[in-house]
């Protein structure tokens, strides 16, 4: 089986920030309990962008022959 | 010596002279197109002057044939148990843009008839794939097209490369077992793009193998395919869960751009942080709101206890008042008293006579001669005895 390393979860990252975002968006915040909430959506923002500084793809040729 | 064959043998002998002919294309016209058991395909095709009676499975037939179509086929004649000719055909192939088109609007109907291009079939890809398989010939400018676009927009990617022809007898073979190998050997994969550059009818045929299109729609994985064809769409990108103009439109179609997606976080970001000091504003009134309120209710307690200590005040002056109201009326019958004491009487030259009891006399039928009185004056008493009572 070819491998395909996960690092950061884009996708799962970008989800909870969204979550996160809807759910501050629907109702009255505690400011005590939610703080964890807010920095960790700022902190899923900056993984996210900083995951977008990466330029390069890596293209892997599957050798198969089918001749 | 005369060798005699049985039949058996007779026929075994032609066969074995016909294959030495090797595989022969032959050109010519459908006729009585017949499809038995869904398993087994005869038609004759015949020109002007002769007929060729052939036969071949239906997996085998990769394009759609019916009567009066221009066919070339591909295959080995066969003498049958029974005496005929058999033409025993490996492949068929439209003949001339005509048959091509018939051939493609026949397939396509059939395959439409089965569902598999319905729009409910289509699968949207995931947003930010991370792995994708990239299927088409590394020759071609479709491969560079796809990358360099797709390198522009997005980084970080895994490209699975599979090369395989695009064009060609052994294209569809080639990409059904290239699809296949995404699909069951490629861990995570989010999408599948086949891509080649345009070409005519005939170029694309490997798109329009009905296996083609099969293995298409039958993807596990969602499809991408484009085609930089300038005039029909194929029968595979009609199957695909999303059709591309072109290979570069494929790699704009899997993935956003960067500035896209930092625009988007830009506002996720930017209403997280609007949303938490919107609350830090609504508690800041809150507090303002409650500070004013106590403020206000001081002010009013304050004031209370100032009236208050003002009617007290009103109040202990009028209690004042009365009290020496009150001294002065008992000073002033204190006076009148003392002035009407006996004591005070007395003094004045008044006296009391009393008998000897000590009951005061008032009247002169209180006593009779010869009583023994006692007089009080202010200074002492005096006894003495009535002589004589006169009124």
């Amino acid at each position: 089986m070819a491998k395909v390393e996960k690092k950061f979860d884009f996708t799962k990252g970008y989800e909870e920030l969204e979550g996160i975002v809807q759910d501050f968006e629907s109702r009255e915040l505690d400011l005590e309990k939610d703080l964890p909430k807010f920095e960790q959506g700022l902190k899923l923002a900056k993984q996210l962008q900083e995951r977008l500084k990466e330029i390069k793809n890596t293209v892997r040729e599957i050798e198969k022959t089918y001749s | 010596m005369e060798i005699v064959l049985s039949v058996s043998q007779c026929i075994e002998a032609i066969n074995i002279a016909l294959d030495s002919l090797g595989d022969l294309t032959v050109e010519g016209e459908v006729s009585g197109f017949s499809i038995i058991h869904n398993k087994w395909v005869t038609f004759d095709i015949k020109d002007e002057t002769s007929v060729l009676k052939c036969f071949m499975t239906v997996w085998s037939l990769r394009v759609a044939v019916e009567d009066g179509m221009l066919v070339r086929i591909t295959g080995k004649p066969n003498l049958r148990a029974k005496g005929f000719l058999s033409f025993v055909v490996q492949s068929v192939k439209p003949s001339g843009e005509g048959s091509l088109k018939r051939a493609f609007e026949l397939l396509r109907q059939k395959l439409a008839q089965e569902g598999l291009f319905a729009a409910e079939r289509k699968r949207s890809l995931p947003r930010f794939p991370h792995h994708i398989a990239l299927i088409t010939s590394k020759e071609a400018a479709a491969y560079s097209d796809f990358l360099k676009v797709l390198n522009a927009r997005q980084g970080g990617l895994v490209i699975s490369f599979v090369h395989t022809q695009v064009q060609g007898d052994d294209a569809p073979r080639q990409i059904i077992a290239a699809l296949e190998t995404a699909n069951t050997e490629l861990e995570h994969l989010d999408a599948i793009v086949l891509v080649r550059g345009g070409g005519s009818l005939e170029d694309l045929m490997a798109f329009n193998d009905e296996q083609v299109v099969r293995a298409i729609a039958g993807s596990r994985t969602p499809t991408i395919v484009g085609i930089g064809h300038e005039r029909d769409v194929s029968l595979a990108e009609l199957a695909a869960d999303i059709r591309a103009s072109t290979p570069s439109n494929a790699a704009e179609l899997v993935v956003r751009t960067r500035d896209e997606v930092l625009a988007d976080i830009s506002r996720l970001r930017l209403s997280l942080t609007s949303s938490l000091n919107q609350q830090v504003q609504n508690n800041q009134v809150t507090i303002r709101t409650f500070v004013h309120a106590m403020s206000n209710r001081l002010q009013q307690a304050t004031r209370n206890i100032a009236q208050l200590l003002q009617r007290i005040s009103s109040v202990s002056v009028r209690m004042r008042d009365a009290v020496a109201t009150t001294q002065q009326q008992v000073d002033s019958m204190k006076r009148m008293l003392i002035a009407l004491s006996p004591e005070k009487v007395l003094a004045r030259g008044f006296s009391i006579t009393r008998t000897k009891a000590g009951t005061v006399i008032k009247s002169t039928k209180d006593i009779t001669t010869g009583d023994e009185l006692v007089t009080t004056l202010a200074d002492g008493t005096v006894s003495s005895v009535v002589g004589k009572t006169a009124t």
